[in-house]
């Protein structure tokens, strides 16, 4: 049996409902990936994230920041990916809001030859 | 999948055919392509970490013309990575000892050796004379110098950089992908003395010829506007699909 096969009594599932505020506060998972220049970094990321429902990316971004050791920045240039899709780079990239099981890709170009 | 015009293709001699029939055949090189191959010329700067494995493979491979570009002497540090050197060559002019080394692997390619990475001019000029260019710099300036005279002489720019045990690459072909500068748009911060292990320039080198030998024989499908992230550090790989910017200042409409 599926979760949404369970069929919740209709006053349970009522909007502001405990069963309905608890629902909505099950985190997203979301897989998260570092490379590039200073792929090192990653070491100090967790592989996923958990963060609350329809979290975008910018949030997503500054969680990860906040992960990262005082003195280690994400690089503004560092381009951004949402399930392989470009977006752009930290420091200019569109609204996107995530769901459950998107994977960010990270990466801070290298130039090396 | 064909990219390249269609001039007069040239005829390959008995020993030609003989060199290349490992390579030819359904799903790998057709004679046509092999002879697009002969055709054909790439320009390859530089030719160091990743420029010097990918000159190899393409002179392999029967490129009728490869053009080398690279300054400077070459030293005992470059040969953790640098294929094409050897121990005998330290101290000379590295881009003579790469060429030389070319032709002795192919008597069937000419190969030209600029001791100089060509300036914003003498880039478009190149990028006019040949089929595919190969950036292989280790800053973004020259990469991005390649990327302009690409995209102005309409050629493909296969791209290739690394980064410890890292690399990337990309291949812009000009008016249907994202460019360099598309992705780009603020030149990141790089050291010109990065980190790097010898194999995966090598990896990397090779996997930026296939592209370009991909692209001249019309063969396969070419990773035109993907970039490929290999992070042999951490054990994984992974794409990104590059969006172009309608608004580049270099290849915007």
């Amino acid at each position: 049996m599926r979760e949404s096969d369970i069929q919740y009594p209709k006053s349970e599932m009522a909007p502001g409902s405990p069963l309905a505020n608890q629902l909505a506060t099950i985190p997203m998972i979301i897989r998260l990936r570092y490379s590039g220049r200073a792929y090192d970094l990653a070491e100090h990321l967790p592989a996923e994230l958990r963060l609350n429902d329809g979290t975008d990316v910018a949030s997503a971004l500054a969680e990860i920041q906040g992960k990262l050791p005082e003195d280690k920045l994400l690089p503004p240039t560092c381009l951004i990916a949402v399930n392989g899709a470009h977006l752009g780079t930290i420091a200019r990239h569109g609204k996107v809001d995530l769901r459950d099981g998107d994977e960010i890709l990270l990466v801070a170009p290298v130039a090396g030859g | 999948m064909t990219i390249m015009s269609s001039p007069p293709l040239p005829e390959l001699s008995a020993d030609e055919w003989e060199r290349y029939a490992r390579q030819l055949g359904p799903g790998v090189v057709s004679p046509e392509g092999q002879r697009r191959l002969k055709a054909s010329s790439v320009l390859v700067t530089r030719a160091g970490g990743m420029g010097g494995p990918a000159a190899l493979a393409l002179a392999m491979a029967g490129v009728g013309r490869i053009i080398l570009a690279h300054s400077g002497c070459l030293t005992s540090a470059d040969l953790n990575r640098q294929v094409l050197g050897d121990e005998a060559a330290v101290g000379r002019p590295r881009v003579e000892v790469f060429a030389d080394r070319l032709r002795s692997i192919n008597r069937f390619v000419a190969v030209e050796a600029l001791d100089h990475e060509p300036g914003d001019e003498e880039a478009l000029t190149l990028a006019r004379r040949v089929d595919v260019l190969l950036a292989c710099p280790p800053n973004f300036a020259e990469r991005m110098r390649l990327n302009r005279a690409a995209v102005t002489a309409g050629k493909p720019l296969v791209d290739a950089a690394q980064w410890g045990l890292s690399g990337t690459l990309t291949v812009v072909q000009p008016g249907r992908t994202a460019c360099l500068a598309c992705v780009c748009p603020t030149e990141p911060p790089f050291e010109e003395n990065f980190p790097v292990v010898g194999a995966i320039s090598l990896a990397i080198g090779s996997l930026a010829a296939l592209e370009a030998i991909k692209i001249i024989a019309g063969i396969g499908q070419p990773q035109m506007g993907r970039l490929w992230v290999f992070d042999l550090f951490q054990g994984f790989c992974s794409q990104m699909e590059l969006q172009r910017n309608l608004q580049c200042k270099v290849c915007g409409e």
